[in-house]
């Protein structure tokens, strides 16, 4: 959470309840849902570290404002997280595992594991396209770029599962 | 039989070739009910495009029974068949087919008027599918100036025209990019959505996750079959599968 603050920070300084609206209108639908304490725990957090400094505005006839704004430090760890890339391929080891067991203990043929998880793969990937039919998602093309990625993963996924079969099951 | 709009009982297919037999389906036993989305998936000589073509009345089973809204359709004559398919079935494929002489709208309005509809109301259906299909501004349009994705919107417009029991897709959004692909098969859910029968072949697992059913297929068998389930919560399911961590 703590470098999408940052992020959000970085546009212009701001407070609390602003940053969840913000956070809100722009993540609801696909990070979750956050509350005012865990937004105030973060801050204080990020304060602690440095990274933003909180001011005081004194406001007539309302309670003064806190107001968070980004350190030349926060800005600097801002940037490590930009400049740093992902790496490394998003491997399934876990069912490569499940795969070996079953073949070296004979509990369960590997062709069923394959056939299972190519019905999970295949559900999921029909939620996500009907999810693509969601108003709110036709009109944001930034957040349905994030389903058709997901979409394209579980495709490689499936091929995987077909090489899975050429590799362990016999006859297939 | 009744229950189902389509079915095919035993449904065999060989090819003879300079005395080689190429055995394409081996018994196929597959049904689809009315207002239904099956998709059927296999790997490239699996048979499934043989099998639409054996649904769609393109051609004609070894041994085995074709049935299309009550009736029996692979002991028709040739002429029979091709009264059914103008009637009861569109067709979308790979390659589009469109005619590149005519106009978006007239190559979407020919079936029609081939199968006998008065011109004002094939006007209004033709309307009524630019509309739904997002493509009222192309309507002037000659094929050869319009994308990819555009033509098989015309392509799934023309299929749809003479508002068939069965919509039959081969590969549809094999010649397209992602995005146009992507465009293509929700408009494919659109059309089930408003109560279209479809039947999908394909070898693409995206494709055929659209359908409410896959039916898989290999050397001509179906081999396995799976049920896709609707769930209601979208909102949650998408935190869910997403899993992000937030960074």
């Amino acid at each position: 959470m703590k470098n999408l603050f940052l992020a959000l920070l970085a546009q212009e300084p701001t407070h609390g309840y602003d940053l969840l609206q913000k956070y809100e209108s722009m993540f609801s639908s696909v990070l979750p849902p956050l509350n005012a304490g865990q937004i105030y725990t973060t801050l204080a957090r990020m304060e602690r570290d440095g990274l933003v400094q909180k001011s005081t505005v004194v406001q007539e006839n309302r309670p003064d404002k806190r107001v968070y704004e980004l350190t030349d430090r926060g800005h600097q760890h801002l940037r490590t997280w930009f400049d740093e890339v992902l790496t490394g391929p998003r491997i399934k080891d876990n069912f490569y595992l499940k795969l070996m067991g079953a073949k070296l203990s004979g509990v369960v043929a590997p062709s069923v594991l394959i056939e299972n998880q190519r019905r999970e793969y295949m559900q999921t990937l029909h939620d996500l396209n009907v999810l693509t039919l969601e108003p709110e998602l036709i009109e944001n093309p930034n957040k349905l770029v994030l389903i058709q990625g997901a979409m394209l993963h579980l495709r490689a996924d499936l091929e995987w599962l077909d090489l899975c079969e050429d590799a362990f099951v016999e006859g297939a | 039989m009744n229950t189902y709009l389509m079915e095919t009982r035993r449904l065999t297919k060989v090819y003879r070739n300079n005395g080689s037999e190429v055995h394409a389906l081996q018994g196929i036993d597959l049904a689809v009910k009315s207002g239904e989305m099956v998709a059927v998936m296999g790997p490239s000589g699996c048979g499934k495009s043989t099998l639409l073509h054996l649904l769609g009345g393109l051609d004609s089973p070894t041994t085995g029974e074709v049935h299309i809204n009550g009736r029996r359709i692979d002991t028709m004559s040739e002429a029979q068949r091709a009264v059914l398919r103008r009637k009861e079935v569109g067709f979308v494929f790979q390659a589009f087919n469109l005619i590149g002489n005519l106009s978006v709208g007239d190559n979407i309005e020919l079936p029609a008027l081939v199968a006998g509809t008065s011109g004002r109301q094939s006007h209004q259906r033709l309307d009524a599918l630019l509309k739904d299909l997002g493509i009222s501004d192309k309507s002037e349009n000659i094929p050869a100036q319009l994308s990819g994705g555009e033509k098989q919107r015309v392509a799934l417009a023309r299929a749809l025209v003479n508002q068939p029991a069965i919509l039959l897709a081969d590969e549809p959004t094999g010649n397209l990019d992602s995005q146009s692909a992507f465009e293509v098969l929700r408009l494919l859910r659109q059309t089930h959505n408003q109560g279209q029968t479809i039947l999908i072949v394909t070898h693409d697992p995206n494709v055929a996750s659209i359908a409410q059913r896959v039916v898989f297929m290999k050397d001509g068998r179906i081999i396995n079959e799976t049920v896709l389930q609707e769930r209601n919560d979208t909102k949650t399911l998408l935190v869910e599968l997403l899993d992000m961590e937030g960074a």
